[in-house]
């Protein structure tokens, strides 16, 4: 039965962390995807890092053999980062080119520390959701495979990380990373009378932000094609209220979303593109417009500017100039919180 | 479609044992829901739970929240869910017969 | 069959295609084809503006059905080896970045629902669905199918990360076990808010599911509208910039509020992160409803010593001197001097040169609201105590503030109404005179720009009693 909580730190933390406990006071990085950590008794702890399937799907077997893994080169213990990658903590520095070549046969590159491309973070997407309205894992699937090398080296100006969401309710968190592929409804929910009949119809009334949805006597609902926004907030508390168009539905690319403080500080990322089609398996355009994004950031970024910062600079006016997107009305937000990205004063760019 | 009878009247059931026609619920309904959660024979303090959630329902229309569950039965939350062992949000909610609760965002 | 195709008129890109019977018949598709061919359209592939789409008519044979929904999943199918069941899963293993596809099929899951979606570019999950299993009200979703002819719907189970997102190579084959045993032999490694997933569990083997989680030591819980899983940072387990204890104060959360996370009883779900620095690894200031950031108030330290001998090996301080972002900085070549007034503790430098670290007089901020979606769009927490000490072991001040917080949340937002879209509703000034914090100048970026204050007939009174 549920109710007990965390496990005590002991029995999945290594040794050598709990040792060095609050005692760390350096580090420093021997090359992408090894770390190298210094605690004040001058104890040294080698990490090394390696990307994972995408979409963090993980079979048991490959999790066994990582387990194997861990038990030879790292004391039986291995972390999961924050972006899902793989780090096993506490190897021995004379095997960590052993260990890399063990990673590589298991089909687990080693890097994605420093000025790199780092793991995609990407939700269920057609696998297993019933909102996704773009496959999450086989964009970011694409993309990686696009910068793989980039994962192995450090070519950037700074990290650089592709978030993927399959939808807006945004479970893959595309607006937080220098670069979200967002999933787009764009067509109405179809509502489901018989369905709806069954389901709490002020509740869905209530959700809807724009009031677009509206009790249809007796008992069903009726939606506002002029007001509806396609956010999906129906769809959740109602099966009655179905989404998802092969034909319309396609996603957005944002950037420059990033969450620390350095810097131009934390910033959700903005809508650049705001719709290409979805084109399973591989998805061409998508990758083509993270590419020429990356490559022109990598081109004319300072040093640690990450992609927010280099926009904050430059001004939006040079990004699209410079990277040929074109601007539309859709860039312009109408919605509620609209004067927070319309601008005053006459500070341009040209 | 499974399909279950009381008192001389012939309920559909959707997949997750709901009644597919509401309206359809009565107190034998409430008592065969319960049994169906392995909760046994429903106590006073079970009724005035359900009575409470559906009377709310059937005036709004929308299932109370929890506080307000909390508030007017005077039962401790934890309480709420020794009585359902569930939940009120799913366990109480089908006995007072409800709609399914679906989503997971 | 025949198709209907519009293209960009440089490069070719299909944008939109059409069958040309359905074409003719279908009223919906006739208009978004008509309006399609007279606006202005984005390439999406060459990013060109063009307003002429070019119309292709191409012949192709009909895709054959019966075939693609062969019945079970696709193991005996090698890559590139002729015709397979699931063609653009295949295409997903190509590319040497690890593939889900490849994982998903050494497991039992039914790789032709995923094969489908991708084929006609929707998913094959369905609506609905509900499972409920007496004594676990959080921690257990239902995935319905609507596709039954490939595959039934099933659950899934959530359960917390341990601590620091550490596993020992036990509990992973624990992990391992139960996910062979009962589910698909699929992990969810981790779901975004770190909790460990195990899918495909059907509802009679629950029970057992979530027992022998728990005995491995990984409690289940994060569904529903509860506090959820609380993602920390690595923190003292193994980082030197960490200013306050985030590991503990994770266990310390799960301690305190394990009723709140296990029994779900708020208007929406709430989640939790905590970072031990203004780096904030846990992305907490864009996804936490409650964000904890460990910050310091004096300013940084500089090691003079060890400045030294860093810019002798090839350090640039210039360089980051200039990319201070409020140029508190100033670098002559020799002497570093940081202006304490100007710093706002942002940790660029700290980061870039090991002889710069934090200052003392530690703390967290506690700010609420953050969230991807929901009414108002994606919203970033915003500040509500800009400094509360963090005292272990039970962080009993910042705890507190947090518990009334969801206090406030619960008595007075409405149903399915998150905590960011509730403040928003309210406002700051409410928002905080309900929770009963003082105002502090780190709350706002600047003051208000308009006059509309809402008096109290206590604050008019007191006036009128001045002038007596």
């Amino acid at each position: 039965m549920p109710g007990v909580g965390l496990p005590p730190l002991e029995q999945n933390v290594p040794p050598i962390a709990l040792r060095n406990y609050g005692k760390w006071v350096d580090h420093e990085e021997l090359r992408p995807g090894v770390l190298k950590h210094v605690a004040e008794s001058g104890e040294a702890c080698y990490t090394v890092r390696a990307g994972m399937p995408t979409n963090a799907r993980v079979s048991t077997a490959l999790a066994r053999r990582i387990a194997g893994l861990a038990d030879e080169f790292a004391e039986g213990h291995l972390r999961l980062t924050r972006r899902h990658s793989l780090e096993l903590v506490g190897v021995d520095p004379a095997r960590i080119d052993e260990l890399t070549e063990r990673l590589r046969k298991l089909g687990l590159p080693v890097g994605g520390t420093g000025r790199t491309f780092r793991n995609t973070v990407s939700c269920t997407g057609w696998i297993h959701c019933q909102f996704a309205a773009t496959d999450a894992p086989a964009v970011a699937k694409a993309i990686s495979d696009e910068l793989y090398e980039d994962f192995l080296r450090e070519r950037y100006p700074a990290k650089l990380k592709i978030s993927i969401s399959g939808c807006v309710n945004q479970c893959g968190e595309g607006s937080t990373a220098d670069i979200g592929i967002i999933g787009v409804h764009r067509d109405l929910p179809r509502v489901i009378d018989e369905e709806v009949a069954r389901c709490e119809i002020p509740l869905i009334v209530s959700v809807c932000p724009t009031g677009a949805i509206k009790p249809k006597p007796p008992k069903s609902v009726q939606v506002d094609p002029e007001r509806c926004i396609h956010c999906v907030a129906c769809a959740a508390p109602c099966q009655g209220m179905q989404i998802g168009d092969p034909e319309t539905d396609g996603l957005a690319v944002v950037v420059g979303g990033k969450a620390g403080n350095s810097g131009s500080g934390p910033a959700f990322a903005k809508f650049v593109i705001p719709y290409l089609p979805n084109r399973p398996p591989r998805w061409p355009e998508v990758v083509q417009a993270v590419r020429r994004i990356v490559d022109l950031w990598v081109r004319e970024a300072r040093r640690d500017e990450r992609i927010g910062d280099w926009i904050s600079r430059i001004g939006w006016e040079r990004f699209f100039q410079k990277t040929g997107l074109p601007v539309s009305e859709k860039h312009l937000d109408g919605y509620v919180l609209w004067p927070m990205s319309a601008r005053t004063g006459v500070r341009f760019h040209w | 479609m499974p399909t279950v009878e009381f008192e001389g009247k012939t309920m559909d059931l959707d997949e997750d044992g709901f009644l597919q026609n509401p309206g359809l619920w009565s107190e034998t309904v409430a008592q065969y829901f319960a049994d169906q959660e392995g909760l046994g024979r429903l106590t006073d303090e079970h009724w005035k739970v359900v009575n409470m959630i559906r009377n709310y329902y059937l005036q709004f229309g929308v299932a109370p929240m929890i506080r307000k569950v909390v508030k007017d039965t005077g039962f401790e939350l934890k309480y709420i869910y020794t009585l359902f062992p569930s939940g009120p949000a799913k366990g109480a909610c089908k006995i007072a017969g409800l709609p399914k609760p679906t989503g997971c965002v | 069959m025949l198709i209907v195709q519009l293209a960009c008129p440089k490069c070719g890109f299909v944008i939109e295609q059409y069958r040309a019977d359905q074409l003719e018949t279908d009223a919906q598709k006739q208009k978004r084809y008509q309006y399609l061919r007279k606006k202005q359209t984005l390439c999406p592939s060459c990013l060109t503006q063009t307003s002429k789409l070019e119309e292709r008519r191409v012949e192709v044979e009909a895709a054959p059905e019966a075939e693609l929904l062969a019945e079970g999943p696709s193991e005996a199918a090698p890559v590139g080896e002729g015709p397979t069941a699931t063609p653009l899963c295949d295409e997903l293993e190509r590319g040497p970045w690890p593939s889900h596809v490849t994982e998903l099929k050494q497991t039992r899951y039914h790789l032709q629902m995923y094969e489908e979606g991708l084929r006609q570019k929707k998913t094959q999950w369905g609506f609905g669905g509900y499972t409920s299993i007496p004594g676990v009200a959080s921690g257990i979703l239902m995935r319905a199918s609507a596709r039954p002819d490939i595959a039934k719907g099933a659950n899934l189970v959530r359960a917390f990360c341990p601590s620091g997102t550490f596993y020992s190579t036990k509990t992973l084959r624990a992990l391992c076990d139960v996910a062979d045993r009962h589910g698909y032999g699929i992990l969810h490694l981790h779901a975004t808010t770190c909790d460990i997933e195990v899918l495909g569990v059907p509802k009679e083997e629950l029970r057992a599911t979530v027992d022998e989680l728990v005995a491995a030591g990984l409690d289940v819980g994060s569904t529903g509208d509860a506090y959820r899983n609380c993602q920390e940072c690595i923190g003292p387990l193994r980082c030197e910039m960490v200013l306050v204890d985030s590991v503990a104060m994770r266990q310390a959360y799960f301690t305190r509020f394990l009723d709140d996370v296990q029994y779900p009883r708020f208007p929406h779900k709430i989640k939790f992160k905590l970072s031990g620095c203004p780096n904030d690894c846990t992305r907490s200031q864009q996804k936490g409803d409650l964000a904890i950031v460990g910050v310091f108030r004096d300013p940084p330290t500089i090691n003079e010593a060890r400045l030294d001998g860093w810019v002798r090996n090839g350090g640039d301080m210039a360089h980051i001197a200039r990319m201070c972002p409020t140029r508190a900085m100033e670098w002559d070549g020799r002497r570093l001097t940081i202006d304490a007034e100007a710093c706002v503790r942002c940790m660029y430098c700290i980061n870039k040169c090991p002889a710069i670290r934090p200052g003392g007089d530690r703390g967290v901020a506690v700010l609420a609201g953050g969230k991807m979606r929901g009414k108002y769009g994606p919203l970033q927490p915003v500040v509500i105590a800009p400094f509360v000490p963090a005292i272990p072991p039970d962080f009993k001040e910042v705890f507190d503030l947090c518990a009334k917080i969801t206090d406030v949340y619960d008595e007075h937002a409405r149903r399915k109404e998150r905590l960011g879209d509730f403040i928003y509703r309210t406002g700051i000034d409410e928002f905080c005179r309900l929770v009963g914090v003082p105002a502090t100048a780190q709350q706002m970026t600047a003051p208000r720009v308009n006059p509309f204050y809402h008096w109290t007939p206590e604050e008019l009174q007191a006036s009128r009693k001045e002038g007596e």
